[in-house]
């Protein structure tokens, strides 16, 4: 068929994709892989599993390893032995929660693998919620929009940033069990996410883009926005979002905006995981090495980074209000009417 | 062990670089004793049609078993006993000329050689490897531009660079690119000149084609191996293209018209005898062929073109002026809505150029010194940028521009002296200077919104790097005995950049022993160092990699070649069967370290972003050709290992290079029917690139921001050992046809061929694949782009 297309197109590139047998090196050796995402809002927990041959077949479980010593130590004292939940989760049970500004080191080990080590922190982040300013629709053909403006103090080190907004609605479960939004305020409420739009040369839509000179940085319209602190390295920065909430009959607009200080170690991660997709759905040219995936598991894999977050929630009115008066996470979602 | 093997080899280097200077100094000695004995015939050879200065053409005195070859100008100076002599002149292509002359003192003496009239019996080489049995460079090659022209080609696109590819050693990088990787080197390690100066990215369209044009050039040398002294600054090889000097008789031109581009050249007198010029241009028209496909509002395409310009002049005194030039570009292009009917307009485009001037002065000094100066400027770019500009009827109006480049611009002077005092010496020395400028990358970013200050940033965040470097170089090719000759070289160097220095004694040393009348031994060693590195992605040479100077953090490239080899002719010429061995260490390259982030590297800390490394390459050719009859061809053979080292890759172990190809055939052959009807046929077989693949797998979350009970589980792999797969062979064949007539005006040709003719499958690239995200099993894959192409051009000339 491609031999038709060449001649028919007189030249025209014809491409075609087969799959082709690899000798792929056996004497693989495994590792442990080590997982927790960190932040001051929450406890520690990690992810302990171990990695597997390539063409090897197996089971969720085979990757989990539960009998690992995970020992968290701030700088070079000793903080806490995490203790196995399930799954390979483990957990603190001293309650400790990470500090913004701190490093942390951790060392696990486990029977039959290699020890590893781990060091990261959380960034500090200094950040201001400066004014909300609501334009009520004019007529039918424009909906109302909020603008939102805040300013970010940036450190001296390389900083990465990610802006999230949220709104809370109402929801239910319907029949196939998905979960879908509802005007009924009788339902539970919890956040979704809100698009905004915003014309900050730094904003990226796409993690993988950001500091990327060739990118055509032509979106305007943001799920998240990722950013560095190329444009404003060691200053103050403003920045405004635009965005359209969505309306119900009979429940307030509730937002909440979600402004995130990333560690360079997060930050690679997150990249190297969006890149890391993109190279295992197919080829691009300029790839002709593995994306590999970010670790800073010395002998080992997996992701020990941190961040810190600032959240503002405010209402329509630009007024502060808690999670617990709208008993955000308290109720079950129940089914939909 | 390994450093003490490491400091011996520098030591005995540095005593070899001072023994060639010592026996430059005794033959020089001995060159003033002969020369007092003897005349000097001296001149220049020209094309008796044209005016054109042949190089590499041979001047001899075959009683006398003396003779010398044209330099790179056409200057030949020969010193011979006072007596009557028959001087014979030939070059490939012409006629030989037999001058009886009265020889009892100095001479000096135009040769002119009229271009030969092919007969069906007597049609001469299709890539004459070297021009005799008793020249002293080895591993060179010189393929004579008429001939390039009639081998298979892709698209129907005349590319020099991709017939370079057919010989052995040398390989392309990825399917269809023009890229050179020779003899286990990188690309950036070729050093590619253009009338003396260096291009830095010689390709159109991401590396599918070259930049040069076929009908400007006049001669392309290539050499892999024994660099003589007078070339320096890249480790790998040196391809050296000289363009048309311009009719000094008439106006001539060329012109093809082919499937995606068109050229025109034009040259001829403007002082008749004194004064010509050349002008070339060739234009594709891809983006023009799309155009009528692009229905709406959005508009894409690509484009390049380039333009070489060459004038010259003699003066009444015999010295000779050049003014060369040459620029091309590339660009692609995106736009929504570029004729603004709506209320906002977005625009991307993304290209590179190079520029390149030199001026050059030609001056013979007395009969045995030719002098040749020149100044000159080489520019780079890279650039992207974007533009939107949105304008609501009744809001905020935004307009967004922001551009990013990178840059190299080289200013380089040299003067280079030829000294002929005799038929055993041929002396070359000479200064060579070039002042570097870096730009690794700049940024420009303007926001222009109604109700704010406008925001105008300019940011050069690594700033621009300059740096010099100075060489000076002597090289003599000694005749010992009538069966044995030297070139013993030196090249004394010095750089520097950002407060750190650098020297080098780079030693060059060649010989050739002659056994029997058919047999030539050779042998060869090149010391080089380059100063320049290619910060890229992996082997292929995109456009979007970044040239970045040796300094404190990144020291030279550096890197020494042995060669070896026979060569022996049969049937009196007829075949050529010449076998080289080499073994070649390099060290000093650099790569991204695992996970780099390559953008930042552009704007602020690539040096932090490197990891440096060594190489090493050995391999042995094979090459046997048939020059005459009505089939002529080659065939080469190459057996090869390449290997790198680096220490943060691969947990410090040494893995094969991305482009280390143990067995690589070509066969190229061409069969005329008759004057008018030329059958060119090419194959290609390759043993597979490298891969690298994944080796282990595991699961993680989906990382930051993201619900873990959505993305867990999300399967990761893990690379295992750098390059250990290999990818399926590769193979091809290409064919040709041309149709020549002559007609009163001047000629055309009709060219018709097939790409890949029996349509293999080849793997441009091979890589994993999964089906859906979260997936675990994964399979690999190649994708094969040139299947059978189909080709064809139209050329005239008058």
């Amino acid at each position: 068929m491609c031999k038709w297309k060449a001649i028919l197109l007189l030249g025209v590139f014809c491409s075609c994709e087969t799959i082709v047998d690899l000798d792929i090196p056996e004497d693989y050796q495994s590792r442990l892989v080590v997982e927790s995402l960190f932040s001051p809002d929450s406890l520690w927990k990690f992810r302990v599993g171990r990695s597997i041959p390539q063409a090897k077949s197996a089971e969720l479980n085979e990757f989990i390893v539960s009998n690992a010593r995970i020992v968290l130590s701030d700088e070079n004292t000793f903080l806490d032995t995490l203790q196995y939940i399930q799954d390979g989760i483990y957990r603190t049970l001293g309650g400790h929660r990470p500090q913004s500004g701190t490093t942390y080191k951790v060392h696990v080990k486990a029977k039959g693998f290699e020890d590893v080590n781990a060091s990261s922190w959380a960034p500090p982040l200094e950040s201001k919620f400066l004014k909300l300013t609501h334009v009520p629709s004019v007529d039918s053909s424009k909906s109302e929009q909020y603008i939102l403006r805040f300013d970010i103090t940036d450190g001296s080190d390389n900083n990465y940033y990610r802006i999230h907004l949220y709104q809370v609605v109402p929801f239910c479960r319907n029949d196939n069990g998905s979960i879908i939004t509802e005007d009924t305020p009788s339902y539970a409420e919890s956040y979704q996410t809100l698009v905004f739009d915003s014309k900050s040369p730094s904003f990226h839509a796409l993690v993988e883009t950001v500091d990327d000179p060739l990118y055509p940085n032509l979106d305007n319209m943001f799920w998240d926005a990722f950013f560095s602190d190329q444009l404003f390295k060691g200053t103050t920065q403003e920045f405004e979002i635009i965005f359209e909430p969505m309306t119900f009959e009979s429940f307030n607009h509730y937002f909440m905006l979600v402004i995130s200080a990333l560690s360079d170690d997060l930050f690679a991660y997150e990249r190297s995981l969006v890149l890391h997709d993109y190279y295992l759905f197919g080829p691009t040219i300029a790839r002709s090495s593995p994306e590999v995936v970010h670790t800073n598991i010395s002998h080992g894999l997996g992701i020990f980074a941190g961040y810190t977050n600032d959240t503002y929630r405010f209402d329509a009115e630009g007024n502060q209000w808690q999670e617990d008066s709208l008993q955000i996470g308290f109720k079950d979602t129940p089914p939909c009417q | 062990m390994l450093g003490y093997v490491k400091i011996s080899v520098n030591i005995n280097l540095e005593v070899l670089g001072w023994l060639n200077i010592g026996i430059l100094f005794l033959w020089s000695l001995q060159t003033v004793w002969v020369s007092a004995q003897s005349v000097t015939i001296s001149g220049y050879v020209e094309d008796s049609t044209s005016s054109e200065r042949i190089p590499g053409a041979s001047v001899s005195i075959p009683e006398r078993q003396s003779g010398t070859i044209t330099n790179q100008y056409g200057f030949y100076s020969l010193t011979t006993k006072a007596s009557s002599i028959r001087l014979l002149t030939s070059h490939v292509g012409y006629k030989p000329v037999w001058n009886f002359l009265e020889l009892n003192k100095d001479t000096t003496l135009i040769l002119t050689l009229e271009p030969k009239i092919v007969r069906m019996k007597d049609i001469e080489v299709v890539a004459h490897e070297e021009s005799s049995l008793d020249e002293i460079q080895m591993s060179r090659h010189e393929i004579p531009l008429e001939e390039i022209k009639t081998l298979p080609v892709l698209l129907g696109e005349i590319d020099i660079q991709k017939t370079l590819q057919l010989l052995p050693s040398v390989q392309s990088g990825i399917e269809g690119s023009s890229g050179l990787y020779v003899r286990g080197g990188r690309a950036d390690q070729n050093l590619i000149l253009l009338d003396g100066l260096p291009l830095y990215n010689p390709s159109h369209l991401f590396g599918f084609f070259s930049v040069f044009n076929s009908s400007a050039m006049k001669r392309v040398e290539f050499i892999k191996g024994g660099f003589p002294a007078r070339y320096g600054g890249r480790l790998s090889s040196i391809v050296n293209y000289t363009m048309k000097e311009g009719n000094r008789k008439r106006l001539e031109g060329e012109g093809g018209i082919g499937l995606i581009s068109s050229r025109i050249m034009l040259h001829g007198p403007i002082l008749k005898n004194r004064t010509s010029f050349l002008i070339a241009g060739r234009r594709s028209y891809l983006d023009q062929l799309i155009r009528p496909f692009q229905w709406g509002r959005k508009r894409y395409g690509a484009a390049f073109y380039d333009i070489n310009v060459k004038v010259n002049h003699i003066f009444p005194r015999g010295s000779r002026i050049y003014l060369s030039g040459y620029a091309g570009r590339d660009g692609f292009y995106y736009e929504d809505n570029p004729r603004q009917k709506l209320l906002y307009r977005t625009k991307y485009n993304l290209g590179w150029y190079n520029r390149l001037a030199s001026l050059r002065w030609n001056k013979v000094l007395g009969d045995k010194l030719f002098a040749n100066s020149l100044i000159g400027i080489t520019q780079y770019r890279f650039a992207s940028n974007t533009y939107s500009l949105d304008t609501p009827e009744d809001n905020i109006s935004t307009e967004f521009d922001r551009s990013w480049y990178s840059e190299i611009v080289d200013w380089t002077g040299k003067i280079d002296f030829e000294y002929i005092p005799n038929t055993r010496h041929y002396v070359r020395f000479g200064l060579e200077g070039i002042l570097h400028r870096f730009n690794p990358g700049t940024t420009h970013t303007r926001l222009n919104q109604s109700d704010r200050l406008p925001l105008n940033l300019l940011q050069t965040p690594a700033g621009a790097l300059r740096s010099w470097q100075g060489a000076f170089y002597a090289e003599d090719d000694i005749q010992l005995h009538r069966t044995l000759r030297l070139s013993a070289g030196i090249r004394l160097g010095i750089y520097s950049a950002n407060g750190s220095h650098f020297r080098s004694i780079e030693p060059r040393l060649g010989i050739n022993i002659q056994v029997g009348e058919r047999t030539a031994l050779k042998a060869s060693f090149a010391q080089s160092k380059q100063y320049v590195h290619l910060l890229g992605g992996g082997g292929l040479a995109f456009p979007t990699d970044l040239w970045i100077p040796a300094m404190d953090r990144i020291p030279p490239q550096s890197g020494y070649q042995v060669a070896t080899g026979i060569r022996q002719t049969y049937q009196d010429g007829l075949y050529t069967v010449s076998v080289e061995g080499y073994l070649k260490r390099m060290k000093g390259h650099i790569e991204y370290k695992v996970g780099s982030n390559r953008f930042r590297a552009a704007l602020l800390d690539w040096p932090d972003l490197v990891t440096i490394g060594t190489g090493k390459s050995h391999g042995a050719e094979l090459f046997i050709q048939k020059r005459k009859g009505q089939l002529t061809g080659w065939i080469g053979y190459t057996w090869a290992q390449t290997t790198r080292r680096f220490a943060s890759l691969n947990q410090g172990q040494s893995f094969p290079d991305g482009y280390d190809r143990r067995h690589d055939i070509s066969v190229v052959m061409q069969y005329r029917f008759s004057r008018t009807r030329i059958l060119s046929v090419v194959w290609i077989y390759g043993s597979g690139y490298p891969v690298w693949v994944p080796a282990g797998r595991y699961v993680g979350s989906g990382g930051f921001g993201l619900n873990p009970e959505y993305t867990y589980p999300n399967h990761l792999v893990e690379p295992g050992p750098v390059n250990t797969a290999r990818a399926p062979n590769y193979h091809r064949a290409d064919i040709s046809m041309q149709f020549r007539k002559e007609r009163y005006w001047g000629g055309r040709t009709i060219s018709v061929g097939l790409y890949n003719v029996y349509n293999r499958k080849n793997p441009m690239f091979v890589y994993p694949k999964r089906e859906a995200t979260g997936q675990s099993i994964i399979s690999f894959r190649q994708l094969s782009l040139l299947q059978l192409i189909p080709a064809i051009s139209w050329e005239w000339h008058f």
